[in-house]
């Protein structure tokens, strides 16, 4: 009997927070936009929250088109386009992602990194992402292949440089190329200057492509089966 | 007697109830330790239940029934609808000030920066900034005018990494920083300006 009650308590409060929530949402959705803005904002919101997608850089997108006075269709088309890439982060980087892993995520892929590279940097190391995938990000807008990108990050991460080292690496390229050096040549001297900073005097070694001819990540494509004599 | 000890009572509640100032980074640092507290404490009576067998089946399965009658009713919301501790500590403290400034992901290894942001704008009355710290939101980071050189300034602390912003004058004139260079905006065709923190 207790234990029918404890269900029925768990359900109704359950209910009850997602309205709260729902309400909220609504709420906070109300930055002065118009109406059809705030519907198609709103709905966005309810469903990024049904598919498990952090509703805060949804939400500040809004604000920040709203801040800008921009018309009502960009903002809309700016929220399901960052909704979209959100999703897709997710998916790459895994459900139990940190809203800072799936914003810099979705800004890689705004950058024109593909969800391959997002995977690589994932199987690449048990801890966060989120210096690995925004350092992507970064390098990705400057100019950098993303491949050449994904490359660098990983041999960085197996030579155990620490975030700082990476958001530093992003940051060195992007002040050189707004200078007018080549993104490649910043990059290649960039990750130098890292390598110098890990000590040991060895070099970081891009020779092991981290994807296959066919853009798959390699290690992931199925092997055939061998038939035992 | 009573009426001399409600009397004294009476002062010693009222002596004892002004709060002292908190700073708002000190605020957010609590909200966020209590966040992660009521993580741990949401894992606890899984690891008691673990830790005692003949109840374990039990509640097992009646915690699954709960779950199954949830998930019916509720549309089965996603597995991460569950929030991770750093979503628990955004959502606590997205009313405070600053709030995303402070708001560390548990597992960031990374120490906040601070940056101080200047502009002269000798005419204003209000100046504000706003970025991806702050989510966009000015009402977290009103600048103040310095009063010997009438600069506007505003202190942050900030992760290491790229951060796009601008200043709100007058709550109606977006001005970029002219200290900084500019941030392309694909979405919105407005620049704002870039920070670069972490730089060796």
């Amino acid at each position: 009997m207790r234990g029918v009650a404890a269900i029925l308590v768990l359900v109704g409060c359950s209910v009850t927070a997602l309205s709260a929530q729902q309400v909220a949402f609504a709420a906070s959705v109300s930055l002065e936009l118009d109406s059809a803005t705030q519907a198609v904002v709103t709905r966005e919101l309810l469903r990024a929250r049904e598919r498990g997608i952090p509703v805060e850089p949804l939400l500040a997108k809004a604000r920040e088109g709203r801040l800008k006075r921009a018309p009502g269709e960009r903002i809309r088309f700016a929220v399901v386009a960052l909704a979209a890439r959100l999703d897709s982060a997710r998916g790459a980087l895994g459900p139990s992602s940190t809203l800072s892993e799936l914003v810099g995520g979705a800004d890689a892929i705004a950058a024109g990194a593909d969800l391959a590279a997002l995977r690589a940097l994932r199987a690449a190391t048990t801890g966060s992402v989120a210096a690995p995938v925004g350092t992507l990000a970064q390098l990705c807008a400057s100019g950098v292949a993303p491949r050449r990108a994904v490359e660098m990050i990983i041999a960085l991460l197996k030579r155990n440089a620490t975030p700082a080292q990476l958001i530093s690496l992003g940051n060195q390229v992007e002040t050189d190329v707004a200078s007018g050096l080549l993104p490649e040549e910043s990059a290649s001297v960039r990750l130098r200057g890292v390598e110098a900073s890990l000590g040991s005097g060895d070099k970081v070694q891009l020779a092991s492509p981290v994807f296959n001819n066919d853009g798959s990540l390699r290690g992931t494509t199925p092997r055939k089966p061998t038939r035992r004599p | 007697m009573t009426d001399h000890l409600d009397d004294t009572m009476q002062r010693v509640v009222a002596a004892l109830r002004p709060l002292p100032d908190v700073d708002d980074a000190a605020k957010a640092r609590v909200l966020v330790a209590v966040a992660a507290e009521r993580h741990r404490d949401r894992e606890a009576p899984l690891k008691r239940m673990t830790s005692r067998p003949r109840r374990w089946v039990v509640r097992a399965v009646g915690l699954a029934a709960a779950a199954v009658v949830a998930a019916v009713l509720l549309r089965a919301p996603s597995a991460s609808e569950e929030p991770t501790p750093d979503m628990a500590a955004a959502s606590s403290i997205a009313s405070a000030p600053n709030a995303q400034l402070a708001t560390a992901d548990a597992d960031r290894s990374i120490a906040l920066q601070s940056v101080q942001l200047v502009l002269r704008a000798p005419a204003a009355a209000r100046v504000r900034v706003v970025g991806d710290f702050n989510a966009w939101d000015g009402s977290r980071a009103v600048m103040t005018r310095d009063p010997e050189s009438g600069l506007w300034t505003a202190t942050l602390a900030l992760r290491p990494g790229r951060h796009v912003y601008a200043f709100i004058v007058d709550d109606s004139i977006w001005m970029r920083d002219p200290r900084a260079p500019a941030a392309a905006d694909a979405d919105f065709g407005r620049p704002g300006s870039v920070l670069l923190v972490g730089r060796p």
